[in-house]
């Protein structure tokens, strides 16, 4: 005659599952923040390359990597861009919007779009490479 | 596509178009750009198709200007993979300032 028996205590496996589901939050912290930091430092060369002799530094000052948010289908995100003011009270977006998109008084220099352009790739790969590393050390820890 | 393809199909909606900068002043002028490659393929070490990417820009003084519209079935005409990416005003010049990028494969040149 079969017998059925419950198993009330999980198994390694399930254990290591059930804490790398709870360190998801933590991983995708760390991978967003390699792969907008890639990003960042390419849009950073390309501006300073864009800048003229004379410019003040503040627009460099004030490009920055937000904190990591989730959005409404659970993806996580991070923005790179620009805050505040410069010293002559200039808002340092619409100074970055300008340089990228140009206006009718200033010439366009794409600094940003070549630079996702560039490094999205790469950007992608060490993203995967964080979640890879951060899993295994769980998954074998 | 061929650049000029793009200068003469953009040079139908208005006569004033401009390559890189914009020159004189006008109510309605468009500048197109190139800006470089966006994606390639290769074998036996050779580049063996090459996509670029670049912007075409409106300005315009006019609200609800149809030139916008004409200008994307240029870009849809040229077979060009396009996307208009902003829409902007500026305060100042009162100018309107619609920006599409897009992508395309060879030649450039003909």
């Amino acid at each position: 005659m079969a017998r059925m028996r419950s198993i009330w205590a999980p198994g390694e496996y399930a254990i290591k599952l059930d804490r790398l589901g709870h360190a998801q939050e933590k991983i995708a912290e760390k991978a967003t923040a390699v792969g907008a930091g890639i990003i960042a430092d390419e849009m950073r060369s390309n501006l300073e390359n864009v800048l003229s002799g004379e410019s003040s530094g503040d627009l460099e000052d004030s490009m920055g990597i937000t904190p990591m948010e989730v959005d409404n289908h659970g993806n996580y995100n991070r923005k790179i861009g620009f805050d505040g003011y410069d010293s002559k009270g200039v808002p340092n977006p619409l100074k970055a919007r300008a340089k990228e998109s140009g206006t009718s008084k200033q010439k366009k220099t794409p600094f940003i779009r070549p630079a996702v352009r560039a490094k999205k790739e790469e950007a992608s790969t060490a993203m995967g490479r964080v979640v890879e590393e951060e899993t295994k050390k769980i998954m074998k820890g | 596509m061929r650049f000029d393809h793009l200068k003469n199909g953009l040079l139908t909606v208005t006569e004033n178009v401009f390559h890189d900068e914009a020159a004189g002043d006008h109510d309605q002028y468009i500048v197109w750009a190139a800006e470089g490659e966006v994606g390639a393929a290769h074998a036996d070490n050779k580049k063996t198709n090459q996509a670029i990417g670049g912007t075409v820009d409106y300005f315009t003084t006019s609200e609800y200007d149809p030139n916008v519209e004409k200008i994307q079935t240029v870009l849809n005409n040229l077979g060009l993979c396009w996307r208009l990416n902003s829409i902007q005003y500026e305060k100042v010049t009162k100018y309107t300032h619609y920006e599409w990028t897009w992508e395309d494969d060879g030649p450039w040149h003909g």
